[in-house]
Parts: C-alpha cells; structure tokens; sequence
C-alpha cells in the first residue's frame, strides 16, 4: 500500500509534459510500421526509386518531428528528478 | 598516385590520430575535458557503427540485392527515435551498475553470474573475428585499387595494418584503470574520423550526382531504365529478409560489443541522447543517401567486371580525380581504424575480465584480505588487469589478422557483418527482458542465448564460412532469415519457458529489482562496522586502483558519512557503492566475489531482501525533505559521536600522562636530590664522586629535553615560533635525519630503502623544523616497528601544483585502526605496557610543526604497516608578525 494518495491530475505544464512524452514514444513505433508495412505488403513496386524516395522521405520525417520532441522534453525538464516520474510511478510486481 | 604514397599518407594520419588522441587524453587529466565531453562528440564517436564494410561494402551491397542495404540504416535510426525512453533507460541502469561491457551487463542482471559472461564473450569473440579480418581486407583492397594492373602489393599490409592498430588500442584503451572505462583519447580520434569519413562520402556523393550524373532527377530516372533490365530481378525487396534484417541492426546498434562502448559505456550522462537521438540518423541518412547514386552511375560508367564494392573508390579514379580518391581511401581508412581499434578495446576487455582474471584469481587464490609483505608492488593487481586487457587486444586483433591470412579471399568475407549482427543480436532477448520482466531468471537467459548462439553458429556461422552448406529450410524462404528467425525463435522461447518454472536467488532478484525499477538498493545488509574490514577492503582497493586514487575514493566515503580519516564505516550503502565502483574496472561477477571475500560475507538471504527491498520501497515515498534533514542528523549524530570518543579517550589519557610526566620528571629528581645527598660526603673518593656527578649531568640533560619537548610544543601552538624559510635540498636532509634518526633510536636495526634520485628536490621551508620532524617520524618507525627485520621505505613526489610529499612506510603490522584518530593528540601513548621510553610528545610535536610549515602529516592506512605522509606547501606561510 502507498502511503501517499496518487495524483490523479496534473496542471497545465505538467499535462502537457506527458502528452509530449507518449508522442515521443509513439515515433519509432510509427516509423517501425511506414518502413516495414509497405515494403511487405508491395515488394515489388518498392524495390526501386519510389521505395528509395518513399524510405528516404520518412526517415527525414521522422527525424525532423523526433528532433523538435527531443527539444520539448529537454526544454521543459527543469529538474533531472521529474523525468522518474514514469518510472517510480509503475506499480512493482512481485517482491 | 601510387599505392606507396598512399601508405605514407595513411602512416601520417595515424601518427596525427596518435597526437591527437595523446593531446586530448592530457587535457582531460588537466580537466580541460568539458567542451570535449559535448553531445556533439558523442554522436560523432556513435559513427564506429560504420565499419569499413559499410563505407565500401554498402555500394556492393546495393549493386547486388538493391535497397536492401539500407536496413543497415534503418534498423539503428528505429532505435535512436526511441532514444528517450528507451536507450536513456539502458545507459542510466548501465551507469548505475557501473556496467563494462555487453557481457557483463546480462552477468550483472542475471545475478552476478561469471557464467553468462564467459558465454556472452565467446560469442562476441567468435563474431568479431571474421568481422575484423573484413577490415583489414578493405585496407588492401583499397590500396589495390590504386597500383597499376599487374602490380604486386607487399602482402605484409595486413599484418602491418594489425600491428598499428592493436599498438594505437594499447596505447589509448589500456592506459589506466579507472572506475569507469571512459576512454577520452580514442572517444575523440573516432569522432575526428567519423566526420572524414563523412566528408568523404558526401564528397564522392556530390561528384557522382552533379558531375558524373545531371542532378537527383536523372540518378531516378536511371534507376527506373534499371528496373527494367533482367539484372534487376535480385533487387526486388524480399519481406521477411527486409523484417529480419531491420530487427538485426536494430539490436546490433545496441549490443555489438564496439557499439555497447560507445553508446554506453563511453557516454557520460544519459541527457546527450536526447541530442543523439536525432543527430546519430542524420548521420546515418546523410551517409546512405548517396549509395544508391553511386551504385546506378558505377554500374552504368565501369566496366562490368569492376567489384561493385569497390565503386567508391573506382569512380572517381577513372575519372582522374585522384585528389577525391584519397579523401575516400581516407575515409575508408579511417571507417576500418575506428572500428579495429573501439572493437579491440571493448572485447579485450570483455576476454580479460570474464575469462583471463576471473581465472588468473581462481588458479592462484591471491590472498585477498592483507598484502603479503613480501610482495613486490603494490598495485599489483592493477598491473595484472592491465596486462590481461593488452594481452586481450594482442589476442583479438591477432585473430583477426590470422582469419585473414587463413581465409585469404573476399568472397568468403562479404557477409561477415550481417553474420556478426545475427551472432551477437542472440543476447539481445535477454537484455530486453532483463531490463523490462523481473521474472526472467538466470537459468533462463542462460539456456535461450546458448540455444540461440548454437543454432547460429550451425545455421549461419559455419555456412557462411563455406565449411557447411546452407541449410534448406522450406522453399521460397530466405535460408538467412529462417536460421536467425529459428535461432531468436527458440531463444526467446526457453528464455520465458525456464524462467516461468524458475524460483531465482535472493541476490539475483535484487539485481532483477534494481534493473527493471532504476533504483540502486543497497546489497545485502553488511557486519556491523568493523574497521579493520573497512582497511582490508582499502588495501584491495589500492591493489586494483593505484594508492591515489582508492585513498580518494575512501576518504570522500567517510567524509559522507561525516568522518574524518580514510576509513568509512562500512554501512550497507559504502558496501554496495564499493562494489559497484569495483565492477567498473573489474566487471560485477569478479566484483561481488572479491568483496565477499574481503568482507567474508554470505550470501544474501531471503530475510535481507525482504528487508531492502521494502527499505527501497519506504525510501521513495519518504518526503524528500525529511530525508536530507535526517541524513544532516545522522552525519552531525555520527560527527559528536567521534569527537566525544576522542575526549573520553584524550581525557583518559591526559590523566595517565600526567602520571607518566610526574613519573618521568621525579625519577631524574628522585637520583639528583640522592646523587647530591651522597656528594655531600666528605670523605668520597676522586673517581666515586667524578661517577655521581655524571650521572647527576646525565639525568638533569633527560630534564632538560623533557621540559624542551614541552616548550616546543607550547610556543609552536602559541603561534610565537619564527620560520627561517630558505631553499634546501630534499636529499641532504632526509640523509642527515636518517643519521640522526639512528644515534637517536640505536639498537635496533633497520634496513632504509630510498630512492635517491627522487629525492634530489629543492624545497622551500624551514629546513630545521622539518629535519626535527623527520628524525621523530624515522625514529617512531625504528622503535616502533615490530617485523622480525624492519624494513623502511623513505619516497619523495613533487605535485604538479608544487606540493611534495614524503611517504616513510614502514613493514610492521602498523597501527590499529580505532587508535588511528589518536596517535596525534599529546600524551598519546599506543601502548602504556611499552617497554620503550618516551612521553608520547613525538607525533604531537610533528603535527605542529608541519602546520607551522603550513604542511601537514597524517597517517596512511592499508599500506601493509605503518605509512606517514609529510605534505609540504609549494611556499612556506607568510609569517605572521607576533606584537
């Protein structure tokens, strides 16, 4: 048992906070997905320059929106402790 | 340009990465690291992913099977988009343990076990072999490419390439032992290389696309003419090759043991990710773009039976532009050096501290608890560690240069780097799983990664070797993908099987704790305090790390813990701290079994872990506030408790001494006023009263030196005394206070060991205060000294901020550790039953004066007997005007 009831909502800051940190999980899942699906599901018409332009077009992508993220997190981190939050906060399994 | 003038640019440029790597190595004991330390050269250090087989192979590649190199790319940039929450996770855990390598971070998960470590580094040395031998043979593949047809190469290049680099990885990865394996040096040569490389390819890019080519638009366009052609069957994209392929250099990015360095153990705070997660692909984007281009353009403009492999190279060289040609056999160069030298580095000390010391220490039974006063030095075991590591790199570059030599072709090489991808992506399911499922149990890891790497090393290892056929799995099937999909399969499933049935150790479920929640618990609750124990483990300390640097670490334990002195009182959180600094150098397994051995502690039970983990629990949803407060009481509680056992124990003694005193000053006064009394006879003879009058002399000259000890102490604690500050020689008066040293204690022997040659050093003091000093410290280790035949080491050092220091160590069995805090403090006597005489005036008198001098003395502990060290300023104290 806690002996501190968890918070269940958060201001401003720090409700913005999370949402950028789930985004910033979600981009290597998206990126996963646009290099795989495609190249699985139409070998063949991806084997050449549209495949080559396609991987090349998203792989800039994903770096833009994953360095403009990156940015956020830093930026909104004032103190190096906040960032453990996610990870104090799991429950613990067995002991 | 011919391949000799080749080779001198190229021994040129590594002697330039020697200076530079020399330069940055001194700045940064200078502590001129920080601008070095940036996420620029962080990123740029990551680049070692990018082997020679990469820079030249990558055209090769894609000229075969087309986009398919580019899950090369592909599979690190997936990772590093995830940089923030999951890399960050790995480097702060693998910071936290200390962690040394790939090897020993599963070990260390797995409870410490030595035998994942032993297997984990098998695999990466079976995998890196062939992977090295493919960089050598770049090198002369490239130098081939520029003799003329028909020129024969010496054939030594490989071997030569093999000397200079193990030479460069001894030079600047075995250089010291400290308790993180950064090495700043090698960091900076292989980002200096990373971005030659870099500047390279994009400049053969650039040339390729608007000089040879008409700009992006038409390279498309040729690639679409391609497309049609029957040769562009073996580009059509195969999926579970494509899938297999991106899992593989996604996990190598992590896991290869040169990869692990870089990214792990190099980095020196897990914030740079966030610059690396986004950079790191850029580079690789930036390094891949052009491949494609070059690949269509060298197909159209060379001839047909020109190595694609080669293409980088070839392109601009039938062009003529011999300039641009050797930017890219530079760049090439430089892909194969990072990539020999970080590899050297990381495996050799993997090979050195999971199989070479591990069982150097099993073999020998090195006693452990105390050094052996026989023994020659004292960090010797430092040297041991050392000298496996270089052993190491000598053993793995070596391999490397013999598979190359027994191989003797390209054919057999071309895959070796995807082979080493699929080897060592064996050990990632248990890393995953160690980091993220507690349940996941030693017994398990160790079946799926032994599974895993036997079927690699059947289905994928030896064929591609050429010393088995491919397997044939079912038909339509990539028979690579289906032995790494089979081989990972089966791994992963005993992984989870076994440790779902598995009830794992205590110990190994504080590791299993510790990694998946990223806290640090404390290990297992140590004896109460005992610092004899806390000696012991300096002495270990010193062993491993040098004198210096252990004594640094324990002094700023105690000082933590609010003591003063260098010995820390061994409370579960300094154990486990200890223990964890020892895993930096030595890996966790050796660690915890070298700590258990000193501390003679068992095993950690269920109760303890109960125990800890339910503390760690507590910890975190303590008010943080409240902690700190309760820590300042603790260190203040802890701070009185040691002054008010100085005071009981000065005040006992002040009253014995003051008994010793009236003792010492009424026995020379009891025979005067006797002696006297008898002279008063008239009828005494000549030669009876010439007798009592000497004895008279002699007992008032004992008065005399008594009541001038106290005097002297009184004016030096008065502040009264005046300095004669002027320039001595260090020698002549360590030569002059060990003949005094002797007349003053004779009797007893002593052999005197000094080092004349570093004692010539001029000092600036007051040279007969710090002789009388000398002679008190000399004659205390005469006296005091209780080996059969006492042996004292007299050692001289000059700082470079101009201190000098004077170590006189001694071979006794030295001073007991709870007395340690006393020996200074007048009237101090270490053992009131002594036979030897004395007021206990000597230590007292020699703090004071050293202060005087503005120096100080103090008491070295864990050096084998009794060690003072006398500190001298650069400048004597400005002397303060008495009214």
């Amino acid at each position: 048992m806690r002996g501190r009831v968890p918070e269940h909502f958060l201001e401003r800051g720090a409700y913005r906070r999370r949402r950028i940190e789930e985004a910033a999980r979600m981009v290597p899942v998206v990126f996963a997905l646009l290099t795989l699906l495609p190249m699985l599901w139409r070998p063949a018409q991806m084997s050449f320059s549209f495949g080559a332009v396609w991987l090349v077009s998203v792989w800039a992508i994903t770096i833009l929106i994953s360095a403009i993220l990156f940015r956020m997190l830093g930026r909104s981190q004032p103190d190096p402790p906040s960032a453990d939050t996610s990870l104090a906060t799991e429950p613990a399994d067995d002991a | 340009m011919t391949p000799e003038i080749l080779g001198a640019i190229a021994i040129a440029y590594v002697a330039f990465m020697f200076v530079l790597a020399h330069a940055a190595d001194r700045a940064s004991i200078a502590g001129r690291w920080r601008w070095m330390d940036s996420p620029v050269v962080y990123t740029l250090s990551l680049s070692v992913y990018c082997s020679a087989w990469t820079f030249y192979g990558a055209v090769g590649y894609a000229s075969r099977s087309g986009l398919e190199f580019i899950t090369i790319y592909l599979g690190p940039s997936i990772v590093f988009a995830g940089a923030w929450w999951g890399l960050r996770r790995l480097v702060r855990v693998a910071r936290m343990h200390r962690i040394t390598s790939v090897a020993d971070l599963i070990s260390s998960r797995y409870g410490k076990s030595p035998w994942i470590a032993v297997l984990v580094t098998l695999i990466a040395v079976t995998a890196a072999t062939p992977y090295l031998a493919l960089q050598m043979q770049s090198v002369t593949m490239a130098l081939g490419a520029f003799a003329e047809p028909g020129q024969k190469l010496p054939g030594a290049i490989p071997l030569w390439v093999a000397i200079g680099l193990a030479a460069f990885a001894i030079l600047f990865g075995t250089r010291n032992l400290a308790a993180d394996e950064r090495h700043h040096g090698v960091v900076i040569a292989i980002a200096l290389e990373a971005v030659v490389k870099l500047a390279a390819f994009i400049a053969v890019g650039c040339y390729v696309v608007w000089g040879l080519a008409d700009g992006p638009a038409d390279v498309l366009a040729r690639i679409d003419r391609f497309s049609t052609t029957e040769a562009a069957k073996g580009w059509i994209i195969q999926p579970e090759r494509w899938a297999v392929l991106i899992v593989l250099a996604g996990s190598a990015v992590v896991v290869l043991p040169r990869m692990f360095q870089v990214l792990i153990v190099e980095a020196g705070d897990d914030d740079r990710l966030r610059h690396a997660g986004w950079a790191f692909p850029v580079y690789l984007l930036a390094l891949s773009i052009f491949v494609l281009p070059i690949t269509v353009i060298g197909r159209d403009l060379l001839p047909a039976q020109s190595d694609p492999d080669l293409h980088v190279l070839n392109l601009p060289l039938s062009q003529g532009k011999d300039g641009l040609a050797t930017l890219v056999f530079l760049g090439g160069f430089s892909s194969a050096m990072s990539m020999v030298v970080v590899s050297a580095i990381a495996v050799s000390t993997m090979v050195a501290n999971h199989w070479f010391v591990p069982f150097w220490l099993w073999l020998r039974e090195i006693p452990i608890t105390r050094r052996p006063h026989d023994a020659p030095r004292r960090d010797d075991l430092r040297s041991l560690m050392l000298n496996a590591r270089r052993l190491g790199i000598i053993g793995v570059v070596g391999s490397g240069w013999l598979y190359h030599q027994m191989s003797g072709g390209a054919s057999a090489l071309a895959a070796m780097g995807i082979v080493a991808f699929s080897g060592m992506a064996q050990v990632v399911p248990s890393l995953l799983a160690g980091m993220l499922w507690r349940g996941a149990t030693r017994r398990g890891a160790l079946a799926g990664i032994s599974a895993g790497a036997m079927i690699w090393f059947v289905m994928v290892f030896l064929p591609s070797l050429g010393l088995l056929g491919q397997p044939q799995l079912w038909a339509g099937i990539d028979p690579f993908a289906g032995s790494v999909a089979i081989a990972l399969f089966v791994n992963v499933s005993l992984l989870i099987v076994i440790s779902l049935f598995d009830f794992p150790p205590p110990a190994e479920r504080l590791q299993s704790f510790s990694f998946v929640n990223g806290v640090a618990p404390d290990a297992a609750p140590a004896d109460p305090a005992q610092s004899a124990t806390a000696e012991a483990l300096l002495a270990l300390a010193s062993r491993i790390w040098g004198t210096e640097t252990a004594l640094r670490q324990f002094r700023d334990a105690a000082e933590e813990q609010g003591k003063s002195g260098f010995l820390p009182d061994l409370t579960s959180r300094f154990v486990s701290q200890f223990e964890r600094a020892l895993a930096g150098t030595v890996g966790a397994a050796t660690a915890s079994a070298l700590t258990s051995r000193v501390l003679g502690r068992g095993a950690v039970t269920v109760a303890d872990l109960m125990d800890v983990a339910g503390e760690t629990q507590r910890t975190k949803e303590t008010n943080e506030r409240l902690e700190l407060a309760s820590h300042e009481l603790a260190r203040t509680a802890r701070k009185l408790q040691e002054s008010n056992d100085k005071l009981t124990a000065i005040s006992s003694q002040k009253d014995a001494f003051l008994g010793q005193i009236s003792h010492e000053l009424r026995t020379p006064m009891t025979s005067i006023h006797a002696f006297s009394e008898i002279l008063k006879e008239p009828d005494l003879p000549g030669s009876e009263r010439e007798r009592f009058a000497g004895i008279i002399h002699d007992e008032a000259g004992r008065l005399t030196r008594l009541l001038d000890n106290l005097l002297d102490l009184s004016v030096l604690e008065g502040g009264q005394a005046r300095r004669h500050a002027e320039v001595v020689n260090l020698h002549d008066l360590i030569e002059r206070a060990v003949t005094l040293a002797e007349i003053s204690a004779p009797g007893r022997p002593a052999q005197i060991e000094r080092d004349p040659l570093a004692e010539h050093l001029p000092v600036i003091t007051d040279p007969d205060r710090l002789l009388q000093v000398l002679i008190n410290v000399l004659a205390n280790a005469r006296k005091y000294c209780d080996a059969p035949q006492p042996i004292i080491e007299i050692s001289t050092r000059r700082h470079p901020d101009g201190r000098t220091e004077i170590d006189v160590t001694d071979n006794g069995s030295g001073i007991a550790a709870d007395r340690q805090t006393l020996i200074f403090e007048k009237f101090a006597r270490l053992n009131e039953a002594s036979r030897i005489p004395g007021a206990g005036l000597g230590l007292a008198i020699c703090q004071e004066m050293m202060g005087f001098l503005g120096g100080t003395i103090a008491y070295i502990p864990g050096q084998g007997g009794a060690c003072f060290r006398l500190i001298l300023p650069h400048l004597p104290p400005t002397a303060h005007h008495p009214q």
